[in-house]
């Protein structure tokens, strides 16, 4: 954004510009009040809810499944849960790094603000590395996105997560480098907030998938040869769900 | 406002030569459009129509289509009266600035419920025709299963046994054209285990989805005598025009011959190098790999929704071929012309057929053509097909409906 | 000489806008300017308009007669599939974002979207993903076009075409065309049953939903964030709030189908069974546990809120053009703003009304059923709004005002077929039938078309500073008009006879020949009605510029800058204290809309409703305010316009021409590549180059100095 364009702004109250290069501190000149960064934010994190909403949908249509159709192997076989709620501990602490990074730069300790962004990239690169290890572990206890409806739909989901953690590492590391240079001053605090947002939104996500994939118990194996062909009425099934 | 209100300004209006002539007659014409196109719908020789039903069911469907249509009649002439009113009335003619209005929260609550109230008017009987319609396939008794190839019918009696001596014979088998008594109330199974189809024959009831991996049922009672036309109405790949398929509703005592005739072994003895009529003629020897024909060593080709999607091993069961009215699922008429064309031009006439095309391939020459062509025309009872019926939704209703 | 006020602090006087690279090539496609890349999305969305309604022709000549074959039953699936995905995702979506750019940043007084280069990226991904999506047909339709022409000649004994015709569908490419439906329903799509035309299919769907997401974000922080001072939510022009409301349903309802995609392309490369509840093992049919209804579900869940993201523009736009032609404001503005969330509200809990004939069980078929229903009653609030609008108005028939008049007449029978379709029994009459093309055409064609008609004639003047030809538009409107109904009216016939939608030819015993006919007639009345209006604009580019900044006595914000408008929009950001702050300022303070005091208003000799009465206090202030203007004006003049805008940047091309080669890399030829892990992975050079690209383009993208 032009540095004049912000002059021409703040003469008058409110935000006209183009640009999403808001560089500058302050308030920011818009009809909210709120940053149009943090704004993008909230409003991809609508969509993105969506996004995981689709595909939780999706697990939950296949849940139970495999077992209905005697196709192993089974969650409850495969999942380790206090190796998993370790890692989940683990990414739900990284929120509170976080916190104590944006608090850090808000007061202007840059000091402060490193620390606790490296801290919160290594929570997070140890979640991510823990996923990698729970995948290898289920991939040679024979679990895999063709085996079953259990492993697609498992692997599909917590990768898109782990996906999006990784992403978010990576914009911590990116934002500690640039800190390190000097970048991120007092005035930049709203880039820490903004990728703040976005972590907080993954490990809110992280809670609502680890309930629903590890913790829910799963039906009982049903007798059925593996294999046979069978008729499923999912459709069906999904839609009775409903809460109408 | 404007000075010149009322009758006499309106007329004046409707008098003024401007482009807004057009526009009145517009709406007028649309009405005379539609009532054209419904008396085309009754009139014409139609029978996919689904505005001549020609089944209790069918026409639970007709008369909820008009209610709402009659309904949407009066509301597209008020709506329209409106609008043409509006537009004639308040022409700009001067350089008056109107009232200016900005809304009214009684009128709009007005047409807030008004709709409302006319969509209860046709919710309810809505759901009683659904739930009526869902209830009714418990109490069917007559069960059909269809399965849907691409590009044709596979129909099944499981009730009906293909040997009353061999239980182990399984049930009688036929493709593309389901014969009912008259009578029967009858539930289709409806399966498929390639892509999604839709079985629809619309003076009978409407139509219902063929799902991978699911199992609908739909049912209808058959009260009217006739043949009555159906098609695949979800699209399913190359040839999903050419999926068509007949429902025909015959006297008891027919449907009844048909059965016995489909259990006898057909007299075809035209080829002397198998002098037991039991066996199909050499010629084809290529056939029977796919398609079965009762009674005779064609009998290996797998069936049901366990067999090979695209037809491996797995075409339509042949027998008494030559009582049906087409050949390849509505493509062609049934003769021996055609089969001869249908042999020899197989995937040329049907886009995407599975069914190989052995003579261009060099495995049956001209002569086996013919042959094959004469035995398939022959596969029909000693004493001829069961008597085809009026096609469907052209003549009224049977003289003796049944109770 | 308006209520476009600006307050009493500050002067702008800021270094002129680089001169450089003004008007060239390089300008287009480095701009950053909203109303450029509005430009550029409208002309790229009027090409597809035209390719579309080109397929459709083809596909109208091809029924014209029972067992017709201008066309093989392939290239007839092509064609159906093609013309439905390029027409909603290539044609509407694009011209409705056209408008979106350009009018919207204009109709808040703001200079620009909130993020510019984003906005360009989003433009340049659509073309990307329009491209991956049409390369096969671009490839084919010679092809296609060719063999007509051959099967023409061979009828009457020439063959000499034939050799040609059959190289041209030789071409390597012109066999993988799409053919599986726009809404390519599973299995078809899967592995066993398609070839890899549906890829071409599923990542240009995805690189196009990548675009619409980005530009939706864009325009919701737009429209909340930069809105000038005094422009509350309830004063934003009823067409700012569809683009807020189209841009929520899109972000919203884009993810379901873009996860459904990706698990298709899982299906097909990956070896999952998401949407095939059967595979084939070693020539067993064996269980997998997938659902091909799945499909249709996460599908509808995002179609059904398509058809509203489709028309609820054109709603928009008519509701700018009606107010303005009848010279009275939008009757019952909070309505209309409220109607159409409702609209929006509702198109998420109704998608199931594409599945009645799937066998959901009765008490699903009746709860949507009635969700479906109730969308009715807004919808039925909107037209009734429009029709009460006009009602008492002074209306002036500019070609504008005759689309917009058409829409909300012919809209009215597509929403009326709509509820018929509600009614679940009808439904398993009238699904996939005739009867839902000529609904869905309705609602699309005399619905969103209509609409983008209107307001291309409407807002022309501001775009190009030239007046199209009304005369010419008045033709153009009466021949579609005509077309329009003539086309596709007698599909209501031909569903109610039973014709089902996507068949390549019919017998003669069926019936529906007539119809057909007139149909086919019908489209290519609507094929030269199409040439008319290209003729007007043509004639049209060739006059000079001397369209008035507002030629129709507009009311909202756009129409108080120049036509065309300067590349910052406005000189000052003006400030209003209206909902229609140019009439405010012409008409005095009578046209304001103040909620508080209301005067009866007498209709047909009856009560009907209110008025709002002036407020002194805000009168006064007004006045001060707009004499303020006059002399900020005036001052401005001996300024210059020397607004600072960002600069062009580069970057938002590259990014996209980045995911181009990384998606095509993937479509064309797997063997041009690096393999890792053992040969498991397998990356395209191409593919390669683009995520390079894309790489650099991100990271000059974020350190790129704005200005």
């Amino acid at each position: 954004m032009a540095a004049t364009a912000i002059e021409l702004e703040t003469a008058h109250g409110a935000g006209h510009g183009g640009g999403q290069d808001h560089g500058h501190a302050g308030v920011p000149p818009t009809s909210t009040g709120l940053d149009s960064r943090k704004l993008l934010m909230w409003v991809f994190l609508t969509s993105d809810t969506m996004f995981f909403g689709a595909l939780i949908a999706t697990y939950m249509t296949y849940r139970g499944r495999s077992e209905a159709l005697a196709m192993p192997p089974y969650p409850q076989q495969i999942f380790d849960i206090p190796y998993t709620s370790v890692s989940a501990f683990v990414l739900l602490m990284s929120s509170l790094t976080m916190v104590l990074a944006l608090a850090a730069i808000q007061k202007g300790n840059h000091r402060g603000l490193r620390v606790w962004l490296a801290a919160t990239a290594l929570l997070g690169a140890i979640f991510v590395g823990g996923q990698v290890f729970e995948f290898t572990t289920f991939f040679r206890e024979g679990l895999t996105l063709q085996k079953n409806m259990f492993g697609a739909t498992f692997f599909v989901l917590t990768g898109f997560h782990g996906a999006h953690v990784t992403i978010g590492v990576l914009w911590l590391v990116s934002l500690l480098l640039v800190s390190l240079r000097g970048g991120v001053g007092q005035s930049h605090a709203m880039n820490v907030e903004v990728a703040g947002l976005y972590w907080h939104f993954v490990d809110i996500v992280w809670i609502v998938i680890f309930v629903l994939v590890y913790l829910l118990p799963y039906p009982a194996v049903s007798e059925a040869p593996e294999g046979a062909m069978r008729l499923v009425d999912a459709g069906t099934r999904l839609l009775h769900a409903l809460p109408f | 406002m404007r000075g010149d209100g009322g009758v006499r300004g309106w007329l004046q209006a409707w008098a003024r030569p401007r482009a807004g002539r057009a526009r009145r007659f517009a709406p007028l014409a649309a009405v005379a459009l539609l009532t054209l196109g419904v008396l085309a719908g009754c009139g014409g020789n139609q029978p996919y129509s689904t505005i001549a039903p020609q089944t209790a069911k069918a026409d639970d469907i007709q008369w909820l289509y008009a209610l709402t249509f009659w309904l949407a009649l009066a509301v597209f002439i008020a709506v329209q009266a409106a609008i043409v009113y509006a537009v004639i009335r308040f022409r700009r003619t001067d350089d008056h600035l109107p009232v200016q209005v900005h809304g009214s929260k009684r009128l709009e609550i007005a047409w807030t419920i008004a709709p409302a109230v006319i969509l209860l008017l046709v919710f309810i009987p809505t759901a009683q025709v659904i739930y009526k319609h869902a209830n009714a396939i418990g109490t069917a008794d007559f069960r059909v299963d269809v399965v849907g190839k691409q590009w044709w019918w596979e129909i099944t009696y499981p009730d009906i046994p293909a040997n009353e001596a061999d239980a182990a014979a399984g049930p009688l088998i036929t493709a593309n054209e389901v014969i009912l008594p008259l009578g029967a109330d009858v539930v289709f199974d409806l399966q498929t285990n390639n892509v999604i189809h839709s079985f629809w024959v619309p003076q009978l009831s409407g139509k219902l989805d063929l799902i991978p991996g699911h199992e609908n049922l739909m049912e209808f009672k058959a009260t009217t005598l006739g043949d009555f036309y159906g098609e695949c109405a979800e699209y399913c790949g190359a040839s999903h025009a050419w999926m068509r398929f007949k429902v025909k509703v015959v006297p008891q005592a027919d449907f009844d011959a048909w059965v016995k005739a489909w259990r006898t072994p057909p007299a075809f003895d035209a080829n002397p190098e198998t002098p037991d009529v039991a066996e199909a003629p050499k010629s084809f020897g290529v056939c029977l790999v796919c398609h079965n024909i009762n009674g005779t060593n064609a009998k290996i080709a797998k069936t049901g929704i366990t067999s090979n999607p695209f037809g491996i091993g797995a075409g339509p069961n042949l027998t008494l071929l030559g009582c049906r009215d087409t050949i390849a699922a509505g493509l062609l008429v049934n003769t021996e012309a055609n089969v001869e064309t249908w042999l020899k031009h197989t995937d040329e006439v049907k886009a995407g057929v599975y069914m190989p095309n052995y003579y261009t391939a060099g495995q049956i020459d001209d002569a086996k053509v013919t042959e094959l062509a004469k035995y398939l025309e022959s596969l029909k009872p000693a004493g001829g097909c069961p008597a085809a019926q009026p096609v469907g939704g052209v003549i009224a209703p049977a003289a003796t409906p049944v109770p | 000489m308006a209520s476009v006020a600006i307050p009493q602090t500050g002067t702008v006087v800021v270094p002129e806008r680089k001169k450089a690279s003004d008007t060239g090539l390089w300008s287009w496609l480095t701009t950053i300017d909203h109303k450029r890349i509005g430009i550029l999305y409208g002309a790229f969305a009027f090409f597809f308009f035209l390719l579309g309604g080109l397929e459709a022709l083809v596909i109208r000549v091809q029924l014209m007669h029972p067992d017709n074959a201008v066309v093989s039953p392939q290239k007839y699936n092509e064609l159906f599939t093609m013309h439905g995905t390029t027409m909603i995702f290539l044609a509407l979506m694009p011209l409705a974002s056209a408008f979106f750019n350009y009018v919207m940043p204009l109709q808040i007084g703001a200079r620009d979207v909130a993020f510019p280069r984003l906005n360009a990226f989003s433009l340049w991904t659509f073309l990307a993903g329009a491209l991956i999506l049409n390369l096969p047909m671009i490839v084919s339709l010679p092809g296609t076009f060719l063999e007509i022409v051959d099967g023409a000649l061979r009828s009457v004994g020439i063959t000499s075409l034939t050799a040609v015709a059959n190289w041209a569908n030789g071409i390597p490419g012109a066999n993988l065309v799409p053919d599986q439906g726009w809404y390519g329903y599973a299995p078809l799509t899967g592995l066993l049953f398609s070839g890899q035309q549906i890829d071409f299919w599923a990542v240009g769907l995805l690189t196009l939903g990548t675009a619409s997401l980005a530009a939706s974000f864009n325009f919701i922080v737009t429209v909340i964030n930069l809105r000038c001072p005094g422009m509350t939510m309830l004063r934003m022009p009823i067409f700012t709030w569809t683009t807020l409301i189209v841009s929520v349903l899109l972000i919203m309802a884009l993810p379901a189908i873009t996860i459904a995609l990706i698990l298709v392309v899982f299906d097909r490369y990956v070896g999952t069974h998401f949407f095939a509840a059967y595979n084939l093992v070693e020539g067993t049919l064996v269980t997998t546990g997938g659902d091909p209804l799945l499909w249709q579900h996460l599908f509808w869940i995002f179609g059904h809120p398509e058809v509203y993201i489709l028309v609820l523009p054109a709603f928009g736009i008519i509701s700018e053009i009606i107010p303005v032609f009848s010279r009275k404001p939008l009757f019952g503005y909070a309505v209309m703003a409220y109607a159409t969330a409702a609209i929006a509200f509702l198109g998420f809990g109704v998608w199931a009304h594409h599945m009645f004939t799937t066998g959901l069980g009765p008490t699903p078929d009746a709860v949507f059923g009635a969700s479906t229903m109730l969308i009715a009653i807004p919808t039925g609030v909107k037209i009734l709004n429009w029709t009460a609008t006009m009602w008492g108005g002074s209306i002036r028939f500019t070609t504008a005002m005759l689309f917009a008049v058409g829409l909300v007449s012919q809209f009215v029978i597509g929403g009326l077929s709509g509820v018929m379709h509600a009614v679940v029994p009808v439904d398993t009459q009238h699904n996939d039938s005739y009867f839902v093309i000529a609904h869905f055409h309705y609602v699309l064609f005399g619905g969103s078309m209509f609409g983008f008609f209107a307001g291309l004639y409407y807002w022309w003047p501001k775009i190009t500073g030239r007046l199209l030809d009304e005369k010419l538009g008045r033709a153009h409107f009466w021949l579609t008009f005509a077309a329009f109904n003539l086309t596709f009216f007698p599909m209501h016939f031909l569903g109610l006879a039973g014709m089902p939608r996507r068949y390549a030819t019919y017998g003669p015993d069926s019936g529906w020949w007539l119809w057909n006919v007139v149909a086919t007639v019908g489209a290519l009345l609507i094929g030269l009605s199409a040439l008319v209006f290209l003729h007007n604009v043509t004639k049209t580019m060739r006059k000079p510029r001397f369209a008035p900044d507002n030629p129709w006595d507009a009311a909202t914000l756009e129409w108080a800058t120049s036509s065309p408008p300067p590349p910052y929009n406005f000189r000052e950001i003006p400030t209003v204290t209206n909902r229609d702050p140019l009439w405010a300022a012409k008409y005095g303070d009578h046209m304001d809309h103040h909620e508080e005091r209301e005067i009866d208003v007498h209709f047909a000799g009856r009560e009907i409703g209110t008025v709002q009465a002036p407020d002194e206090a805000e009168h006064e202030q007004h006045a001060r305010a707009s004499a303020a203007v006059a002399v900020r004006e005036a001052a401005a003049e001996e300024d210059g316009h020397g607004v600072h805008m960002p600069n062009p940047s580069f970057y938002p091309l590259l990014a996209s021409l980045g995911l181009l080669l990384i998606s095509l890399g993937a479509l064309l030829d797997l063997s041009w590549s690096i393999h890792l892990v053992g040969g498991l992975l397998a990356i395209p050079y191409i593919s390669l180059l683009g995520g390079l690209m894309l790489f650099g383009a991100v990271y000059g993208w974020a350190f790129e100095p704005a200005s």
